[in-house]
């Protein structure tokens, strides 16, 4: 399922962003939907518990976009559990 | 696109934070008179915002020894320690804090705010792992950048957080280092540091502890919270300030830790910012001695802090989740925020504002801090002039339509 954390990312996004129907996938998380940086790090947060990884605050320069994000969850998600393996 | 475009959203804040009243972040005092008044406008003003936990800003023997320290040595340093070279003021006071800690080591800063630089942003190497309370003060995020380590922020005071997120590093090849802070800064909550440091252990990860409101504050002697949760021994190194407590500016970092001197030629921070001028660290010298017989100074903090939380929580104000000498009152919205702190400086009380970005839970605070130079009366003051204001704005019930209902 490689839309499930782009979906879950859109949703809990829905919940902070300043205009709720701006949220897709190619919009810029601090530039068009308005988070500051305590809000993009409250959610790292909640995707860290969602799916026990850890998302180190150094790798959030390279995310712009919600799909971005989506990306770097998926990425780090696939590697804990390689890790597990 | 202009270069301070970028700051458009910050700018639209700042802009409405000031619009209907003073600027709550550039306030002007005509004269500041005691540890507790000022005055502004030639209004006198009670002080309830300044950190000035024991009031020593204006204590004799830390006035005087700041003044012979000046005409002894003149004004300033005019460089770093490592250009320049040390004083024996500086060596002096790295001794005293060093005695005073416990600790083999003492390395002072020019600021509370470089001394977490300093010390966490070497100390963290690449390979390394920073956890960090989510909560942190500005100067330990920044340090964060500053290292180039990994940085995960776990749960605002939840050891167990910490555990699982220390759990998910193991195996890695660096050294984990945990950060956390004595009293915070925003809710004046206190680290519950002994839970903290067996899960830190556990993993064998180094702890730092930022006392920069516990000192001279927490524990029987003043040395803060690692003394106060009997952890000492396992808290690897202690930084803070001295510009709380201690009345004056300054940075300073304690440990036991082998080869520590290492950092005086390691640590950016320190070495390529000039030294503190002697005045400053004749007087905080001074204050560390106050410190150390000012037993009765932290009782009367304590009563104090107490009297104005629990006068506040009567009066139906939401405060924080424990009763320190930041004591802070939760108001709903920024636009009640702003007008309650202008109501509050009208009416000759001082405290900070703070709006969504500063603090953790992202409401408006009204954040008073308390010093043991305020005396009953200018307490009980501030808890009428805060209850009159909240009974206008309607942040708190108004006795008669509570009776009315």
């Amino acid at each position: 399922m490689p839309d499930a954390e782009l979906n879950f990312i859109m949703e809990e996004l829905r919940k902070v962003a300043k205009q709720p129907e701006d949220v897709r996938p190619e919009a810029s998380v601090t530039k068009e939907l308005g988070l500051d940086s305590l809000a993009v790090m409250n959610l790292i947060m909640v995707l860290e518990d969602e799916y026990d990884i850890l998302i180190p605050m150094d790798q959030l320069a390279d995310v712009d976009t919600v799909q971005d994000l989506a990306t770097l969850t998926g990425t780090l998600k696939a590697m804990t559990k390689d890790e597990c393996a | 696109m202009g270069i301070l475009d970028k700051f458009d959203a910050v700018r639209g804040a700042y802009n409405e934070a000031r619009a209907n009243g003073r600027d709550p972040f550039g306030v002007r005092f005509d004269v500041i008179k005691s540890p507790t008044e000022g005055e502004i406008d030639g209004k006198s003003v009670t002080l309830m915002g300044t950190n000035n936990y024991l009031g020593l800003t204006f204590q004799g023997d830390c006035v005087n020894a700041a003044v012979d320290a000046l005409h002894g040595n003149g004004t300033g340093t005019t460089g770093s320690r490592i250009a320049n070279g040390s004083y024996g003021l500086h060596v002096k006071l790295e001794k005293e804090l060093a005695r005073f800690f416990g600790r083999k080591h003492a390395m002072t800063f020019t600021t509370g705010y470089q001394a977490n630089l300093g010390i966490i942003g070497t100390l963290a190497g690449r390979d390394d792992d920073l956890l960090i309370d989510a909560d942190s003060h500005a100067s330990i995020y920044d340090a964060c950048k500053l290292s180039g380590a990994r940085v995960t922020r776990f749960r605002h005071n939840s050891a167990k957080d910490l555990a699982r997120r220390l759990k998910h590093l193991e195996g890695n090849p660096g050294n984990r280092i945990v950060v956390v802070e004595g009293i915070y800064s925003m809710h004046g909550d206190t680290a519950p540091l002994q839970e903290i440091v067996a899960a830190a252990k556990d993993a064998g990860a180094y702890v730092i502890v930022d006392e920069a409101h516990s000192l001279g504050v927490l524990g029987k002697k003043g040395r803060g919270l690692a003394e106060a949760a009997g952890v000492e021994d396992d808290v690897d190194f202690i930084v803070g300030t001295f510009s709380k407590s201690l009345g004056a500016i300054g940075g300073y970092c304690v440990s036991n830790i082998e080869n520590f001197d290492v950092l005086r030629v390691a640590c950016r921070p320190y070495m390529f910012t000039a030294s503190l001028p002697t005045s400053i660290v004749a007087s905080t010298i001074e204050a560390l001695h106050q410190i150390e017989k000012g037993g009765h100074l932290r009782e009367r903090l304590m009563r104090n802090s107490h009297r104005l939380y629990e006068g506040l929580a009567r009066a139906g104000f939401t405060m924080g989740p424990e009763i320190t000498p930041v004591v802070p009152v939760k108001v709903d919205d920024a636009e009640t925020a702003i007008t309650f702190w202008n109501g509050l400086l009208q009416e000759g009380l001082y405290c900070n504002l703070v709006l969504s970005t500063a603090t953790p839970d992202g409401k408006p605070l009204l954040r008073c801090s308390i010093s043991a130079a305020h005396s009953e009366r200018q307490i009980d003051e501030a808890i009428a002039t805060f209850t009159k204001i909240g009974q206008a704005l309607n942040a708190i019930p108004t006795p008669e339509l509570a009776a009315a209902e």
